[in-house]
């Protein structure tokens, strides 16, 4: 209840009580008196009644005035002196109390103001050290910064959910913005909603999902087989895979596990390197060899056979002999010009780029039984194999070799049922896949060998021949003369000597005190998809936006022509991490509103329209809760493009102008301008939605701990405090 | 013992002092030189050796002995690689498909008349 409705019911009660006083003691005098006594009584009331009434009624009054006095003087101002004093406590030290009251009041203000003098003094010199101490910070982690940006590799530190932690420049490079395709029309979902299908791109940001990035496979396979090297407890524990990413680059992942002090997983490291030039020049040196070494084989045949002839058969024809020594002659001069010309590119050392590692035969074909029975629906008994030893592969890519095999045998030959082996000579294992019934031959493999390797929603946009020869493998069809109705493939994977690797990783163990430069506190995130509600407002990830339109009515048609966003992730603005794009409204723009946000029609003609630009917002805010000032016109705004866009955006809100009234409910005005004031945030670009959005985000950084001294800590208490404030009334 | 054998190969170079020891050592040779080439001489004139280089234009060697075996009337047809592929896979390969030797160039004329031989006589 308001104060000053407060102060009314207490007049109220006050004159209501006085009165029932009065009347109720009439009656108890008047019976204690003798006849006489009462009528002299009444007499002495009748006769002064003026005096009595007027005087009770000054009494009253003065009584009134005097409590009034004490409510403006003392009461009123203490409630507002409050709030004062906790928004100089909480959020702006450089506030001071201006309000007025009685003189005593007055004094208390004055001590008031005093205390916050030496507090303010106080916390500046506090702010001063902790300024210094972060510079110094600063300092340490730019040079990480810059150390990290020169690395030629992309780093990505994730929590054990797959959330980023951590990236550096070259990641940003790989993968931010990368496009992702859909089909063309909707897909009509179960709730009723839309989802557009439509060309939508992929951000990198702390706090993001790294499987909104990468192929969700590729990480649960390396994860998975990193936990088996930590269940084995192996010196080595590094997963190496292969992935295509932005502009059709192919990189080469290596995920490290990160282990708490106690040794529990707690997130991994993947280390990105390009291997797309250095394949390509692999595979140039690797085919000149190739062809160096089959020319010289030709020639030499040529050479010895002729010269051989010509020896063994003197007699021979004088034309034969000629042609025989144009035979050398040309052969020779071949070679002569051939090793001018090639060799010292061929003879060149191939780099070894494909992160093939070692792995057991045994293991890789447990790997394709569970994987067969999973995905291909076809059971693979593995039967009599004698020690396979080490093979060096891309386990990831091998096994989707296998399961390609598989899957092109069940499609072309109706086979359900696979029997595989495998046995080893001094430079292959070979891995037998036979099944009943027809087999496949050459044409077929050679059909194979330009497709992709996808089978149902796994795959790598590469080739089956491409990846079989980075393996230095070869697929053969296999036939037992003995067996008349088994066929088969055999797989010839070069042995790997020794299981030692030279790119051995251990596994990063932090430390039980926090690390020096970065706080990853996001390690101890709760899940991907946690109950919102019950989130503390200190945990959540929160993408904090402003609207700039063409007017203030979304129903009579105005558009948005600007979206500004930034990222807050565990109360850390992100200033890297920032959507900021002008939209073409396909209409005119009011001079009165050019006025205020400064976008005129020129500036939006050549810019994308809400159909291009909000699937990318809606990429952007995936997975947050959103946050705006006065909320409720930004969502409205929104709302009318969702038939245009099919996009309906389903996050939780939070509006920054119900929460001030909520921190401060003796205020009346909640606009940025004055919340801003308040609160000490510099105001920043006012009137551009990314300015509006960034100074609404500073905002909601500084409420925060502001709620939490009422008791608001989660997601559901800020809500279900707004909601029951006097502006959430408030429609568009 | 006079026989017929198919050379194959698109080295003229290769195919010249080739046909000449065939011829030397009493054989009617026939020259094919590609794989296309090779299966319509086999159909022709019935060969009982084919010395078949590995990498031929169009059909490669691998699939014309492939075909040359799985055909019941062709499949005493004796086949020998002589193929400048000498990597282990490879002869392993040729092997599996059927062919009854594998050379690797270089090869001396005393090997390949030998295993001419040795095959024909079988």
């Amino acid at each position: 209840m308001k104060v000053k409705h407060k102060f009314d019911w207490f007049i109220i009660a006050y004159a209501g009580l006085t009165a029932l006083i009065f009347v109720a003691s009439v009656p108890l005098i008047w019976y204690q008196l003798s006849l006489p006594e009462q009528h002299l009584f009444k007499n002495i009331l009748t006769r002064n009644a003026v005096y009595f009434l007027g005087g009770g009624f000054i009494i009253l009054v003065g009584f009134g005035l005097i409590i009034e006095q004490m409510f403006r003087g003392y009461i009123f101002p203490i409630r507002k002196l409050s709030e004062e004093v906790e928004l100089i406590y909480s959020a702006n030290p450089s506030h001071r109390v201006g309000l007025d009251g009685s003189l005593d009041f007055l004094r208390l203000v004055e001590h008031i103001n005093a205390g916050t003098d030496q507090f303010e003094a106080l916390q500046n010199n506090v702010s001063k050290q902790i300024d210094t101490a972060m510079a110094e910070l600063a300092k340490e982690k730019n040079i990480l910064a810059a150390m990290m940006a020169e690395l030629p590799e992309a780093i990505l530190i994730c929590n054990k959910e797959g959330q980023i932690i951590l990236y550096n420049t070259q990641a940003k490079r790989f993968f931010n913005e990368q496009v992702v395709r859909h089909n063309g029309g909707f897909t009509v979902l179960d709730d009723g909603s839309r989802s557009p299908d439509y060309e939508e791109k992929r951000f990198l940001g702390i706090g993001r999902s790294i499987f909104e990035l990468v192929d969700q496979n590729v990480i649960q396979h390396a994860l998975d087989e990193m936990h088996v090297h930590l269940d084995r407890n192996e010196e080595n524990v590094i997963s190496s895979f292969v992935l295509t990413a932005k502009g059709n680059r192919l990189l080469r992942g290596r995920t490290v596990p990160v282990l708490t002090s106690s040794r529990e997983f707690s997130g991994f490291i993947i280390i990105f390197s390009d291997i797309t030039q250095g394949l390509r020049s692999e595979a140039r040196a690797e085919f000149l060899l190739h062809s160096f070494q089959n020319r010289i084989r030709h020639s030499a045949t040529s050479i010895k056979s002729a010269i051989s002839i010509m020896q063994e058969y003197p007699e021979m024809s004088t034309e034969r002999r000629i042609r025989l020594t144009d035979i050398i002659k040309n052969e020779s001069t071949a070679l002569g010009q051939l090793i001018q010309r090639d060799a010292e590119v061929a003879l060149e050392q191939p780099k070894k780029e494909w992160p093939l590692v070692p792995v057991l035969a045994a293991d890789l074909i447990d790997a394709l039984r569970r994987k067969a029975a999973d995905i291909l629906d076809v059971t693979l008994s593995v039967e009599n194999s004698e020690d396979g030893g080490w093979v060096s592969v891309d386990t990831y890519s091998m096994l989707l070799i296998l399961l390609f095999m598989l899957e092109r045998v069940v499609r072309n030959i109706g086979a359900k049922q696979f029997f595989c082996s495998f046995s080893r000579t001094d430079l292959f294992v070979h891995f037998d896949i036979s099944w009943k019934g027809e087999s496949v031959k050459l044409a077929q493999l050679r059909e194979w060998e330009s497709l992709e390797l996808h089978i149902g929603k796994e795959g790598l946009p590469l080739y089956f021949k491409e990846v079989l020869d980075y393996h230095s493998a070869e697929v053969w069809p296999q036939h037992d003369p003995e067996m008349d109705d088994l066929s088969g493939l055999r797989l010839y994977l070069p042995v790997f000597k020794s299981p030692t690797s030279d790119t051995s990783r251990q596994a990063a163990v932090l430390p039980d005190s926090r690390p020096e430069f970065y706080n990853f506190d996001l390690f101890n995130q709760p899940g991907q998809t946690p109950d919102l509600d019950d989130c503390l407002l200190a945990d959540l990830t929160f993408t904090v936006f402003d609207t700039e339109t063409t007017g203030l009515d979304p129903g009579g048609g105005d558009r948005i022509i600007s979206i500004g966003a930034v990222r807050i992730v565990k109360l850390q603005m992100l200033n890297e991490e920032r959507f900021d794009h002008l939209i073409n409204p396909e209409r005119d723009i009011p001079a009165e509103t050019t006025k205020i946000h400064g976008i005129n029609i020129d500036m939006v003609r050549s810019k994308p329209g809400i159909e291009s630009a909000l699937p990318m917002f809606s990429q952007f805010v995936a997975d947050t809760i959103l946050v705006a000032h006065n909320a409720a016109f930004d969502m409205r705004m929104l709302q009318t493009c969702e038939e245009q866009t099919g996009i309906k955006f389903s996050n939780p809100v939070l509006d920054t102008l119900l929460l001030s009234a909520v921190i401060h409910p003796a205020h009346e005005q909640h606009n940025l301008k004055e919340i801003s004031k308040r609160l000490g945030v510099d105001v920043v670009g006012r009137h551009t939605a990314i300015g509006d959005a960034t100074t609404t985000a500073m905002l909601l950084l500084k409420m925060i701990p502001l709620l939490g001294n009422m008791g608001i800590y989660t997601l559901k208490e800020a809500r279900e405090a707004s909601q029951k404030t006097y502006y959430a009334r408030l429609k568009f | 013992m006079s026989r017929k054998i198919l050379v194959v190969d698109d080295e003229p170079n290769i195919v010249v002092p080739l046909q000449f020891l065939m011829e030397q050592n009493g054989h009617d040779v026939i020259v094919a030189q590609s794989g296309e080439e090779a299966l319509e001489a086999v159909s022709k004139y019935n060969p009982a050796l084919v010395l078949l280089d590995i990498m031929l234009p169009g059909i490669d060697g691998f699939e014309v002995c492939e075909i040359i075996k799985l055909n019941p009337e062709w499949k005493e047809i004796k086949i020998i690689f002589l193929t400048a592929k000498g990597r282990d896979v490879d002869i392993a390969k040729g092997m599996v498909l059927g062919a009854d030797e594998y050379i690797t160039k270089p090869f001396s004329n005393k090997q390949i008349v030998e295993c001419v031989k040795k095959l024909l006589e079988e």
